[in-house]
């Protein structure tokens, strides 16, 4: 009976508390401890000392309130002059600028060999002459623009007129096109005030900083606001904040001797990722990669080299046979090879080796002799080491001066299915074989003869079924044109991507027509095209230009455009077409991936002299010609396929480079075929004879 | 009365067909590694592989035939006097062109001395001292290019020895053609390969002759 | 002529001798051949096929002792066999514990883990997984053959199954698994192996029931080539390779990769220079408990409380609160094959952690590989008086799972375990060490260098005894950190 009340009292008890007990937090004791958790090894901290932050004038940023001055403040340990003044990076060319057409790339409008003066036909916009009346860019325009993949220093900081700083207060009456500027708003010429402005310094930032704020830097200089730039790099650190026109700086961040917590923004030799703001090899180490084809992506898009450790079977492209393809993006990075590991400073000692070249006692093999890490590090060379490339037209001198992948690997020791290795080794790249297949989309070509309304040239990409960018085209990937490039005096064979362009040009000396033109000339203010553009161009008569339909494939349709230009004051609108060959070197497969199959060049059918597409169209009258600037050859007949594809078939001289197999001299087999078939018949009209004087004789 | 004689020593013979074996495997790998759409990839590979192996053993093989006939005093035989040109050759010409129609005997009798018939002499002369040096040197010259690809640009280059090479190469396909007829005209259609296998030929009995 | 000859036989020897030099100089490996195979598939085991042992066996068979005796009719020696192993004996040969001055037998049978914590005083729960029939105390009679369950390695029924104290669980038909006896599938191991530490997946990290039907991504080996667990524990006179290293200290009966695959598998030298140093299974088992979440964490202390919902993955009353995980990184210490051990008795310090088992190796010892373990950490009770583990009886009657009472349930396992019990009982901090070997990816799946190298990686160099990421600073060998044997033995 007790024990009835008991149970009862429980059950009542248990009923009341039902509600309460349903909260499943209440009712689950949670561990009593948390050794399980795996703590990761932390890295070890940067050695880099605290930093005073200093202005232009060597004031300290939280006192004076002003922009950080990287040349000031990494300058009071760094010879910061020397870094910036012998470095490509910062000059873009600007060291060799020449008068308009007498740079090596011969076109008329061109005043240098780099980013500031070589005219680049995926961006189009044309860094203009100092006294052009209608100028395309001037020095501020070009920072505006261009200086997204500039580090600044140079041209951003010097004029090109007498090398002095753009700021010293300099004589503001004479109207060039170093103290002009467009105004963004209303698109028309005004004088810039460079005092106002400040000029880019050669930002440090952007490469020594684990995670530097590309996005903010660009807009600064977006707005003009040059001298912001660096501080502005610094963004989302809890040092500085943007307010409504312009930084100010955190001084709780600050320590009283105006130096930051350097633990905040970890200052450190560059890794990949900080190459990457620029150079654009797509995705961060580990991350599967996934990318985008823009020129935000710029090595992806003119060369789709993946510069990436993770495996291509990992990434989230729609990649034909992807889950069989468990090799990495690139065998090197996945090996922890970083960029600086082969582009390293010249004067590095621990990369230098002294005794390459030859300059040395022949009984010398290894000069231990080395500048101090204490010299190394105050006057570090920034003129990094680098290859031949066919794109990479600035400080060519520095060519070929980086180790190349023989410095590193003994190839003769790896290659023993390769009959006759030296010849192939002195013949072709060693990336001919090792870049079997460049497995992202890559530009073939640009066409600004008609552009959007929205100035969007007319592109086509090699290694994707359908547009890029969208998750339902299939990347089968690129076999790359096999080219010859000059290297050390020799031709030797190697991969590239060929980008065709085709634009208009005007006048003498000719220049580029500069896109608003060229908006103003085709569209209507609304925005569509022209009546006499649709007339023209509307093939399928529905009144509208589709974007099939937007190419100028006929005499027809480059006249009725022409015409047009010439409306709009172009004078004498004419179609130019350029090649630029691009020289692929990163995104090298595992050996284990690497072309083994000796007929893929020796044979009739050899990739070497397989036709390369163009274009899908081609426009009548104009022939593309090859850049003169890059290294690299092309030679061969360009014909218009039956599908109107614009293709090449190359032809390689084979007294440079004879390929067995594949490269035959005609008379010789015609001759030697004759020499047979003569035999063949003389001898079987013989025994005919022998044969039927025997009989006769037999019967005689 | 017919009596059978060794024409061909040992050593010959073994020359004889080895040279013949290494000449043609050459012809055919050297045509798929020319013409490699019709082998895969691993035929290509190993067709270059034995082109090269063969064609070493070909080479050594012939300077090692000049070296015999030089030691042996052998040379002689293989040169064409005046009269090869002249009217043994042209009696030599007529009996091929005329006279083997009309069942006509031979005009020469072939002995172990004088084994070559005039216009054997004037072919072999030719494939000995021009073809087969020609095609030995090309060939290893383009094969140098596996110790030092510099070599050849002393030697007009790569272009220039693949085109002599492959010439050469038509020309040996012609006249193994030829050679291969010429041994059914002698005393009967086989007699002559079964010659250069057994060593012995059957002529007709003269005083002396023949290597004892 | 003789002399002709003679040359001209010299003079084509020599020529054919030279031709083959020259052609072997200049095409050394001139053909390319595919990367060699990297298995010694003479090494896989050929199955035979299993002798039908239905119209062998005679019923009726009304118990488990009664089929064995049907078994030793025919097969007397594997009975014989059998009775020497750990399998049945739950301990092992005689053997030295590092840290210890005996040579004692170890096993199941008298340790200590941090799971249910020990198999005295809670026989008849515990002994559901011995091989035999009617452990149900400390009693049990280890000499009685017909004791032996053959049937829970060799029914291929399906039908078979056990209970407390390892007796044929109800309503199995007895016969009908007698009948269907053959060579141990993965499901006649997993049936223990699987559910160790009490349910599936729980105890070991790399097995689990998901390798019953396995599929490639979880088991390369059992997945694509379906092999049985007895294909590479090749089993003699039924003493079964390879060691628990929860139960077994020594590094004796070891299996390894290199059984079936070569001593450089890999096409790479780069990756074989690892094999020195890195065990293949640090690589090649990239996650563990691909498919099962497995116990990572176990907390005794707060058991006892009453819940409304029991979640075996999170709480429960009579254990306490755990924390599953799944597909998830092991860790990575230096092993040689042999580990230390907590014996019953030993004296702990109640404020640390106490690895009740744990790996032995070190960077300096060359016969000593990275490799990846679970690790299972505890708060288990423990003797506040005499600091050491206590074996509490938690099974039967006033056991705690019963009662929910630690002091009585501490109290009544004294007489079995021989630990004296002070009274006074804590709660301490434990771990406890399971090398990985199965659940072998792909090797598609297999880590890459960055996985371990580089800024994000998973070991901890340092803790390892590197100076830093072996990949810029040198390997071991290269650092000279080895201490060669003879310099040890001085």
């Amino acid at each position: 009976m007790k024990k009835n009340i008991l149970l009862l009292f429980v059950s009542a008890l248990a009923v009341l508390l039902m509600p309460a007990a349903a909260k499943p937090e209440v009712a689950v004791p949670p561990l009593t401890f948390d050794s399980y958790k795996k703590a990761p090894e932390k890295a070890r901290a940067s050695v880099h000392p605290r930093v005073i932050f200093l202005d232009k004038n060597g004031g300290k940023v939280t006192e004076t309130k002003s922009a950080l001055s990287l040349m000031r403040t990494c300058g009071q340990c760094h010879d910061t002059a020397f870094i910036s003044r012998k470095n490509y990076h910062a000059l873009a060319g600007f060291d060799e600028m020449s008068p308009a057409g007498k740079t090596p790339s011969g076109r008329p409008w061109d005043t240098g060999t780099g980013l500031f003066g070589r005219w680049e036909p995926l961006t189009y916009r044309t860094l203009s002459t100092l006294y052009d009346s209608s100028p395309d860019l001037t020095t501020a325009d070009w920072i505006r623009t261009a200086g997204a993949r500039h580090v600044g220093g140079g041209p951003a900081m010097f004029s090109r007129v007498d090398g002095l700083p753009l700021d010293a207060n300099r004589q503001k009456n004479v109207r060039n096109n170093e103290n002009l500027a467009h105004d963004p708003k209303t698109g028309k010429l005004a004088d810039w005030d460079w005092d106002k402005s400040g000029t880019v310094e050669v930002n440090c930032l952007l490469c020594h900083v684990k995670s530097p704020n590309n996005t903010e830097r660009v807009r600064t200089l977006r707005a003009g606001k040059f001298r912001w730039a660096s501080t502005a790099t610094l963004a989302g650190e809890g040092l500085v904040k943007k307010t409504s026109d312009g930084w100010e700086w955190n001084k709780a961040a600050f320590g009283a001797d105006g130096a930051p917590d350097i633990s905040s923004f970890e200052i450190s030799d560059p890794d990949s990722s900080n190459c990457r703001i620029c150079h654009g090899r797509a995705c961060k180490c580990t991350d599967p990669v996934v990318f985008k084809n823009s020129l935000d992506n710029w090595s992806v898009e003119t060369s789709g080299e993946i510069f990436s450790p993770s495996r291509i079977s990992a990434s989230g492209m729609n990649i034909e046979n992807k889950e069989k393809l468990d090799i990495p993006w690139d065998v090197h990075a996945e090996r922890l090879v970083d960029c600086s590991s082969c582009h390293y400073s010249p004067n590095n000692p621990a990369y230098i080796n002294k005794t390459a070249g030859g300059r040395t006692p022949a009984h010398l093999q290894f000069d231990s002799r080395r500048s101090s890490i204490n010299d190394y590090l105050i006057s570090p060379d920034h003129n990094f080491v680098k290859g031949h490339t066919a794109q990479g037209t600035a400080d060519r001198r520095l060519d070929g001066s980086m180790r190349n992948c023989r410095d590193c690997h003994d190839a003769e020791k790896t290659h023993d299915f390769l009959p006759y290795k030296k010849l192939h080794f002195n013949n072709i790249s060693c990336q001919t074989c090792h870049i079997p297949v460049v497995r992202a989309p890559l530009r073939r070509t640009t066409d600004w003869t008609l552009p959007t309304f929205g100035l969007a040239p007319r592109v086509q990409h090699r290694g994707i079924d359908g547009p890029v960018n969208e998750a339902s085209s299939l990347i089968y990937g690129y076999r790359p044109a096999l080219l010859l490039h000059e290297d050390d005096g020799r031709y030797r064979l190697g991969p590239y991507n060929i980008i065709t362009t085709w634009f208009w040009t005007e006048g003498a000396p000719e220049k580029p027509v500069p896109l608003e033109t060229l908006r103003e000339a085709l569209f209507t203010p609304q925005g569509d095209f022209r009546p006499e553009v649709v007339n023209a161009l509307d093939t399928n008569g529905d009144g509208k230009i589709s974007p099939s339909e937007r190419k100028l494939d006929s005499e027809k349709k480059i006249s009725a455009v022409a015409a047009l230009l010439k409306k709009a004051g172009v004078k004498s609108p004419r179609i130019r077409a350029e090649i630029q060959p691009y020289t692929l070197s990163h995104g090298i497969a595992p050996g284990s991936e690497a072309i083994r199959d000796c007929k893929l060049c020796h044979s009739g059918k050899s990739r070497i002299n397989k036709e390369i597409v163009l274009s899908s169209y081609s426009i009548p009258g104009v022939s593309p010609k090859l850049m003169p600037d890059s290294i690299t050859l092309i030679k061969g007949n360009m014909a218009v396929t039956k599908n109107h594809a614009l293709t090449i078939v190359q032809r390689i001289d084979p007294a440079v480079l004879y390929i067995h197999g594949t490269d035959r001299t005609r008379w010789t087999d015609i001759i030697g075929l004759l020499a047979v078939a003569g035999s063949l018949f003389g001898v079987a009209a013989h025994a005919l004879l022998r044969i039927i004087s025997a009989r006769r004789r037999g019967k005689g | 009365m017919k009596k059978k004689i060794l024409f061909y020593s040992v050593y010959e013979r073994l020359w004889h067909w080895l040279q013949a074996t290494t000449v043609i495997a050459l012809i055919v790998t050297g045509f798929l590694i020319t013409y490699s759409s019709l082998v895969s990839s691993s035929g290509f590979n190993a067709a270059v592989l034995a082109h090269n192996t063969v064609g070493i053993i070909l080479a050594v093989n012939a300077g090692l035939a000049l070296f015999y006939n030089l030691a042996g005093g052998l040379l002689k035989r293989y040169i064409p006097g005046f009269d090869d040109f002249t009217t043994m050759g042209f009696r030599h010409a007529r009996y091929y062109l005329v006279g083997i129609f009309k069942g006509e005997a031979h005009p020469f009798e072939k002995t172990p001395e004088k084994r070559l018939l005039p216009l054997q002499k004037i072919t072999y002369f030719v494939i000995l001292n021009a073809l087969l040096p020609l095609m030995v040197v090309t060939g290893l010259l383009k094969w140098s290019v596996a110790i030092d690809p510099r070599i050849v640009d002393h030697f007009g280059g790569l272009k220039m020895l693949a085109t002599l090479h492959r010439f050469g190469a038509w020309l040996f396909v012609s006249f193994l053609i030829v050679h291969i007829y010429m041994t059914t005209t002698g005393r009967t259609p086989l007699s002559s390969i079964v010659g250069m296998i057994t060593g012995y030929e059957t002529v007709e009995e003269e005083n002396g002759g023949g290597e004892s | 002529m003789n002399r002709k000859k003679k040359i001209a036989a010299i003079a084509l020897a020599c020529a054919l001798i030279a031709a083959v030099a020259a052609a072997w100089v200049t095409h050394r490996g001139g053909v390319a051949t595919p990367p060699g195979d990297a298995y010694e598939w003479s090494k896989v085991p050929k199955k035979l096929s299993p002798t039908n042992h239905a119209a062998l066996v005679r019923g009726p068979l009304k118990s488990g002792p009664a089929v064995t005796r049907e078994c030793i009719r025919c097969h007397p020696e594997e009975a014989n066999d059998f009775m020497k192993t750990a399998h049945w004996n739950w301990v092992g040969d005689e053997t030295f514990i590092p840290g210890h001055d005996t040579r004692e037998r170890i096993g199941k049978k008298n340790l200590i883990n941090n799971f249910c914590i020990s198999v005295e005083s809670n026989w008849p729960k515990c002994t559901t997984c011995h091989a035999g029939y009617g452990w149900k105390n400390d009693k049990f009679d280890f000499k009685k053959k017909e004791n032996i369950d053959c049937l829970v390695c060799h029914d291929h029924s399906g039908g078979y199954a056990k209970d407390d104290s390892g007796l044929p669980a109800k309503g199995v038909d007895l016969l009908a698994a007698a009948q269907s006896v053959g060579r141990p599938t993965r499901s006649n191991c997993g049936a223990c192996h699987f559910n160790g530490g009490g349910g599936n997946a729980v105890k070991h990290g790399d097995l689990d029931g998901s390798l019953n039907k396995p599929v490639e991504r979880v088991d390369v080996h059992m997945g694509r080539l379906d092999l049985q667990c007895v294909d590479c524990h090749k089993t003699k006179k039924h003493r079964i390779p390879g060691r628990s290293m929860s139960v077994s200290v020594s590094g004796m009966g070891k299996m390894d990769c290199s059984d079936c695959h070569t001593k450089k598998p890999h096409e790479s030298e780069r990756l074989n220079e690892h094999v020195a140093a890195v065990a293949c299974q640090a690589c090649h088992i990239p996650f563990m408990a691909v498919k099962e979440p497995t116990k990572i964490a176990w907390d005794w202390s707060t058991a006892g409380k009453d819940v409304p919902v029991d979640d075996p993955h999170e709480y429960l009353k009579i254990k306490g609160s755990f924390v599953y995980e799944k597909n998830i990184a092991p860790t990575y210490m230096w092993f040689n094959g042999r580990s230390g051990r907590y014996l019953k008795g030993d004296k702990i310090d109640p404020n640390k952690i106490t690895n009740i088992n744990y790996p032995l190796g070190r960077i300096s010892d060359p016969g000593s590989r990275i490799w990846p373990f679970k690790v299972h950490y505890a708060k288990q009770p423990y003797d506040v008086g005499y600091n050491y583990l206590l074996i509490p009886q938690t099974v039967g009657k006033g056991g705690y799972w019963t009662d929910f009472n630690w002091n009585q349930a501490a109290t009544l396992a004294q007489k079995f375990t021989g630990l004296k019990f002070s009274g006074k009982m804590g709660f301490t901090k434990t771990g406890m060490y399971w090398p990985l070997s199965h659940m072998v990816s792909p090797k598609g799946k297999a880590l890459q260098c960055t996985d371990c190298h580089g800024d994000n990686g998973r070991l901890a160099w340092r803790a390892l005894g590197y100076s830093g990421d072996p990949a810029k600073s040198g390997g071991r060998e290269r650092m000279r950190l080895l201490i060669s044997d003879e310099v040890k033995s001085k």
